[in-house]
């Protein structure tokens, strides 16, 4: 990373998405002791810059909040997020020894040596129960989030005295659509100014852009009806502009206010979704496994090794799909793409089955004007090098390795030419 | 959710590693340092310090990482490159801890197990050595033992320059 080696102070820009960008500033950040990381650069320099490939993806992360005017907020976030894989909890559910991971994180890890990660107790995948409120409170937290790192910044580089304070309205006001404003609004606690209770009574008095509206909910700017705000474009087409009186405009919307408290709690105990059973592999012959992966519907081609852990990471996909709300459950194909992207993961240890399905002859039809090509390339250079050749060493030695070269650049190039055709969407990461 | 598709095999590993990076390079911890290689993110090098009170005290040790696909479910390969001379610790810098074998955890990282390490080299397990002569030694002959420590030790210039 070029910029780190400067140790001038950069401000922060809550829009820059790179990863580079990101780590420089963080590490100016003055939490951060300069010592350690002049240090850090000295020993690398020989490798001063950031793996390529990695650059271009945003990864937000509980440092996040570090050199903004509410640190703290970086353990509130890291308690949000599963130990195994550092994201937020994605499905969560908790152990029989009260610890929570996300649904495929633990089933993983159980299916590796059985026991718990954090205690290294026994754990059964069959006694994971979800963690609904876990699940809320992630939710609920990263609907918010982009909002208040926005304004958490913003105050961490305007003024270091309002750190404790809370926010004032004015600074709401400033050039921000409604809706933002009222989102983060809605993420303060103890906001007590018109509605004490928002959910109880909604005020109408004009003021439209103090009024309390739930995150995803707007008003249509020619009749003021509250609705989604996927909807509002299709209704502004057919809008009449007419104006629905005071009295039904604040009962929709406490409707629309109590639907969303209620609907998780009556949603939850509806439709428990069969989870699929272990097989024991020892007692399964490699026939048998192949002909219950094809009743399952996933690939069963490759060796037992091979197919036992296609099948355990089938369940453990399938399982911790059963484990999360039922509004974003996903498709069969959708698991099936998933267990397709995992298996190019696992790369090296899969590849023999690559290499058994490879179709030689299609491979070759499809690509012989390129294998012509090469032919054609190699004898032009063999036609020019003897006579190159002969001018330094008369030697007739040099004629059979001479042929073999000119061979090997053939082979380099129809082994690229394979290699970049046999990697499904070029790199792997 | 647009966070939900992360979990999506390819993009594991090094989506772990990057918030790993980020950890390691706003959180630093005294005596540790960890890098990705420039051109492979799952290749690491990182560096402890000897802890002091021990006779690795003030020796700068550097290490490879090497995380399989299967990270944090499996544990990364570590190996130390400069050569030490330690009960646990082979001399091509093979390291016997159980952290790194039976006893790995998807919750640990590249920090915990640098720590682990670092600790490791003020109390080795001499019940079950690599070298069993470093073994003996520090049981027996402390100031032999730190003798063979300095001898075996280079600097992270002289590395280098090898």
């Amino acid at each position: 990373m070029p910029q780190q080696s400067t140790l001038s102070f950069r401000p922060f820009s809550p829009r820059s998405n790179r990863l580079a960008d990101k780590a420089s500033s963080r590490a100016q950040a003055p939490d951060a002791p300069r010592s350690r990381d002049a240090d850090l650069h000295n020993l690398h320099s020989n490798q001063p810059t950031m793996p390529a490939m990695e650059l271009s993806k945003d990864v937000p992360d509980s440092t996040d909040w570090l050199p903004t005017a509410i640190p703290a907020f970086s353990h509130l976030e890291a308690a949000l997020r599963c130990e195994v894989c550092k994201e937020f909890y994605n499905n969560p559910v908790t152990t029989s020894c009260a610890h929570t991971f996300c649904s495929l994180c633990i089933r993983r890890c159980i299916s590796v040596d059985g026991k718990c990660p954090s205690c290294r107790s026994i754990c059964q995948a069959d006694k994971l129960v979800m963690n609904i409120a876990i699940r809320e409170v992630v939710a609920k937290w990263q609907d918010a989030r982009a909002d208040a790192l926005e304004l958490a910044r913003d105050k961490g580089s305007a003024s270091d005295s309002g750190k404790k304070r809370k926010v004032d309205d004015t600074d709401l006001e400033d050039d921000k659509e409604p809706i933002r404003q009222t989102r983060a609004r809605s993420t303060r606690s103890g906001r007590s100014a018109g509605a004490p209770n928002p959910y109880a009574t909604v005020e109408d008095s004009g003021g439209e852009r103090d009024e309390y509206l739930p995150a995803g909910f707007v008003r249509c700017p020619m009749c003021s009806t509250v609705m989604k705000q996927e909807l509002v474009f299709d209704h502004v087409e057919v809008c009449t502009g007419e104006n629905t009186n005071r009295t039904t405009r604040s009962s929709k919307l406490n409707h629309v206010l109590k639907d969303e408290g209620k609907q998780p709690h009556l949603k939850e105990p509806t439709a428990p979704v069969k989870r699929m059973a272990g097989l024991n592999y020892a007692m399964l012959s490699e026939a048998a496994l192949r002909k219950k992966l094809k009743e399952l519907g996933i690939p069963n081609s490759g060796s037992k090794p091979v197919m036992v852990r296609r099948h355990q990471e089938w369940i453990n996909i399938f399982n911790s799909n059963c484990d999360a709300a039922e509004n974003v459950r996903k498709t069969e194909r959708e698991l099936l793409r998933e267990l397709e992207g995992w298996e190019r993961a696992q790369g090296a240890s899969t590849a023999t089955i690559m290499k058994k399905d490879f179709d030689g002859t299609g491979h070759g039809i499809a690509h012989k004007s390129h294998f012509d090509k090469l032919v054609e390339e190699a004898r032009a250079k063999a036609k020019k090098r003897p006579q190159s050749e002969t001018r330094i060493e008369g030697r007739p030695e040099t004629e059979r390795p001479q042929a073999y070269k000119d061979n090997e650049v053939a082979f380099l190039n129809i082994g690229q030419g394979v290699e970049g055709l046999n990697a499904p969407g070029g790199r792997c990461f | 959710m647009a966070l939900s598709n992360a979990n999506n095999g390819a993009t594991n590993v090094a989506a772990r590693l990057q918030k790993e990076l980020m950890d390691i390079m706003t959180n630093p911890t005294p005596g540790i340092t960890a890098f990705p290689s420039s051109e492979n993110l799952t290749i690491w090098t990182a560096t402890i310090e000897g802890p002091s009170g021990t006779p690795y005290e003030a020796l700068v040790f550097k290490l490879s990482f090497e995380f399989p696909a299967t990270y944090p479910y499996s544990p990364p390969n570590v190996l130390f490159k400069t050569p030490i001379y330690h009960p646990n610790v082979d001399f091509s810098g093979r390291i016997c801890l159980d952290i790194l074998k039976d006893k790995w955890s998807a919750v640990y990282n590249i920090g915990t197990v640098l720590l682990s390490l670092q600790s490791l080299l003020g109390e080795p397990n001499n019940s079950s050595p690599l070298n069993g002569e470093a073994a003996e030694l520090w049981d027996n002959d402390m100031l032999e033992y730190k003798r063979k420590v300095a001898a075996r030790h280079k600097t992270p210039e002289e590395l280098d320059a090898a």
